[in-house]
């Protein structure tokens, strides 16, 4: 049997108080390598926090369950293990880091992840050509890698620039949040194409969205409705069409 | 450059001056160093500048200018003898395409002069008329209380003047180990002259270096200013810019602290469309500490002015950035930012910012700020999730944080500068 590349069982999570409020409420969700899977939501209904618990972000707390890549456990892992472990973050706001180049800032991550595994670290002039292959492949701009990290890029630019570390990094599991918000036809055509390319057979991807579009062009494998910080609905592809025409009510009563 | 070193006679500005607080010792070193002076051009200007500091006097505990050091440190420093004057100036080269001026001990030791730049000295009989007038003038008001005693005791007061249209590079280092050195130069910018300067200092632990400079430019011109503080001594500095039309000046300061590291920047915009860059990039640690005092005016419509100061402060370190804009009346469309921003990564330092605009004019943009922070937990955060273990984001985001304030240097002088800060944000890392 295959081991799941990320398996999340009864996953509960707080944002401690007072009053403390519990976001996820026994979350459940299996990621077999191949896999696109995409979680939809109402707003407040657990999306943005799956995917900061899965980061390790300090303002959580997992009060019960588990989350393992690879049959790993990340929760006693800092965000920086999970990362070199594999685990990918898309963000939904990317931070603006002024001052750290684009380019060295990928350079020095990718650099972490070779070392992780026994591997020579890339020079500058090496990790030219990856990172100019993988900016080809989003379509971006070379003036993209001098500017600092985000740093005055529109918001769909951001966007490209989550999915360009994402190709860089490839991690085993990519879990991106609202990729989609943000862009208009074009770029969504083009960071699609940057998923499509980047997703295998030796990797899974979540897909946080709030709508259909994106999987229009990311065909996704299975379908969850998360609401009240659980899994409520579970299908195929067809199960995003309904929320787009039915809206959530039908499902989440 | 003329070595006339003969002394001239009558001593035209003789009269003593009364000081409070300055030890007799201390008036009479510069009465006796005005006595000696060969030219009357170089007895006036010091005389000048001894009424300037006669009028301000020793700082008190209450000056605003020098509200986040040590009143004892100050006082202490500026209070010190100087060296007996020197009698003869040494030799320099002509021809080269780099004027370089190496003062040690406040003495003139070694200089090159290319063809089309021309040096001269106040003690010197071919200092032109006006160069030395102007410089008189500006050293008879000087604001600053260590500049006017810099002009007042220097042993040797050097003036540069660069021609109309001609670019060119000006390398000044200062060093020594003596108890004090004081250096004064004076550089003309003629109309569209282009000149990168550096400024750097080589000083033993115990030695006071005070040193003002000015820099006066005519229409059109530019210069580029790259200083470094020393690693050790006490040092002061003072660097006065005066724009003309048009004109253009970038300054850069990096420091890593000493036991005292001041720098006063005083600029007037005083032509239509000037524009003025100063940029302060400090890591200071252990005991060290580093001041900044910067008084900007824009006195003409069209005006611009950025002062972007960062401090990384570690350690038991100090730093304090105090920082002044005034827009006088007639000074329409100044447009004219000011940030001041520390990380204080240490629970023992501590840091300073004063930020202040004083705005007389009703058509303007001003923008200000401080800001005091560790850094950025959304960013370390965002780092950390691309596999970035905690230090190596910190380390990343510090070299961002100062690297702002480096982007106006060109890339070997940011090399540099930057080697020069990772040293002392790590002093102390493998203990």
């Amino acid at each position: 049997m295959t081991t799941p590349l990320l398996q999340i069982t009864d996953l509960h999570a707080s944002l401690p108080g007072p009053p403390t409020v519990e976001l996820l409420k026994g979350l459940s969700l299996t990621l077999n390598p191949g896999e696109v899977h995409a979680i939809m939501g109402p707003n407040g209904s657990g999306k943005s926090t799956l995917e900061k618990v899965a980061a390790g972000h300090p303002d959580y707390e997992v009060t019960a369950g588990d989350v393992l890549l690879r049959g790993e456990s990340l929760l006693e892992m800092s965000p920086d293990e999970r990362s070199r472990k594999g685990l990918f973050l898309g963000f939904q706001y990317p931070v603006e880091i002024p001052g750290v180049s684009n380019a060295e800032f990928l350079r020095i991550a990718a650099n972490v992840r070779r070392k992780e595994r026994g591997e020579e670290e890339l020079d500058p002039f090496d990790f030219q050509e990856v990172l100019d292959e993988k900016m080809k492949l989003l379509d971006m701009d070379a003036r993209y890698k001098d500017r600092g990290v985000n740093e005055g890029f529109s918001g769909g630019e951001k966007k490209r620039n989550e999915i360009l570390q994402m190709a860089v990094l490839d991690p085993a599991v990519a879990i991106l949040d609202e990729t989609d918000s943000g862009l208009d036809v074009d770029a969504l055509r083009v960071v699609s194409h940057g998923i499509n390319a980047i997703r295998g057979q030796d990797n899974a991807v979540l897909l946080i969205t709030h709508y259909q579009r994106l999987l229009d062009y990311v065909k996704p494998d299975f379908v969850h409705i998360l609401s009240g910080g659980r899994i409520v609905k579970s299908g195929g592809a067809e199960l995003a069409l309904d929320v787009e025409t039915r809206g959530y009510d039908w499902i989440t009563g | 450059m003329s070595g006339d070193t003969s002394l001239t006679a009558p001593p035209a500005n003789m009269r003593a001056v009364h000081v409070p607080d300055v030890p007799e010792a201390l008036a009479a070193a510069a009465a006796a160093l005005r006595a000696a002076s060969a030219t009357p051009a170089l007895q006036a200007f010091r005389a000048a500048a001894w009424e300037a500091f006669a009028r301000l006097g020793i700082p008190g505990s209450k000056h605003e200018d020098f509200t986040y050091l040590s009143p004892a440190d100050v006082k202490a420093a500026l209070l010190r003898l100087p060296a007996a004057p020197r009698a003869a100036m040494v030799e320099g080269e002509a021809g080269g395409a780099l004027t370089t001026l190496d003062f040690t001990d406040g003495g003139l030791a070694a200089f090159t002069v290319p063809e089309n730049v021309d040096l001269h000295a106040l003690a010197g009989d071919d200092m032109p008329e006006d160069l030395a007038a102007a410089w008189t003038q500006l050293a008879a008001a000087e604001p600053d209380i260590p500049a006017a005693l810099a002009w007042s005791l220097a042993q040797q007061p050097l003036a540069l003047r660069i021609p109309a249209d001609v670019r060119t590079s000006v390398r000044l280092h200062f060093a020594g180990q003596a108890a004090r050195a004081d250096h004064a130069l004076f550089l003309r910018l003629e109309a569209n002259a282009d000149v990168d300067v550096t400024i750097e200092g080589d000083f033993g632990a115990d030695t006071f270096s005070n040193t003002a400079i000015a820099f006066s430019l005519a229409p059109g011109a530019q210069v580029r200013v790259m200083q470094a503080d020393a690693a050790s001594g006490l040092q002061m500095l003072k660097l006065r810019f005066d724009l003309d039309r048009d004109a253009r000046a970038t300054c850069l300061s990096v420091s890593t602290g000493s036991r005292l590291a001041r720098l006063a920047v005083e600029a007037g915009l005083n032509g239509p469309g000037a524009d003025l860059d100063v940029r302060g990039a400090t890591a200071v640690n252990g005991e060290n500490r580093v001041h900044r005092h910067l008084k900007i005016r824009h006195a003409a419509p069209h005006g611009t002015s950025n002062q972007l100061f960062k401090a990384v402060v570690l350690g038991s370190a100090r730093s304090s950035v105090d920082g002044t804009v005034v827009v006088d009346r007639g000074a329409q469309q100044t447009d004219a930012r000011q940030l001041l921003q520390h990380q204080l990564l240490s629970p023992d330092g501590r840091a300073d910012a004063k930020p202040r605009l004083l705005i007389h004019a009703d058509d303007v943009k001003c923008s200000h700020g401080a800001t005091v922070g560790k850094t950025d937990a959304a960013q370390r955060f965002y780092l950390e999730s691309r596999g970035l273990d905690t230090a190596t984001a910190n380390a990343l985001l510090t070299q961002a944080f100062l690297g702002e304030a480096l982007d106006v240097a060109p890339a070997n002088v940011r090399a540099a500068a930057w080697e020069t800060l990772s040293a002392a944000l790590h002093e102390g890392d493998a203990s």
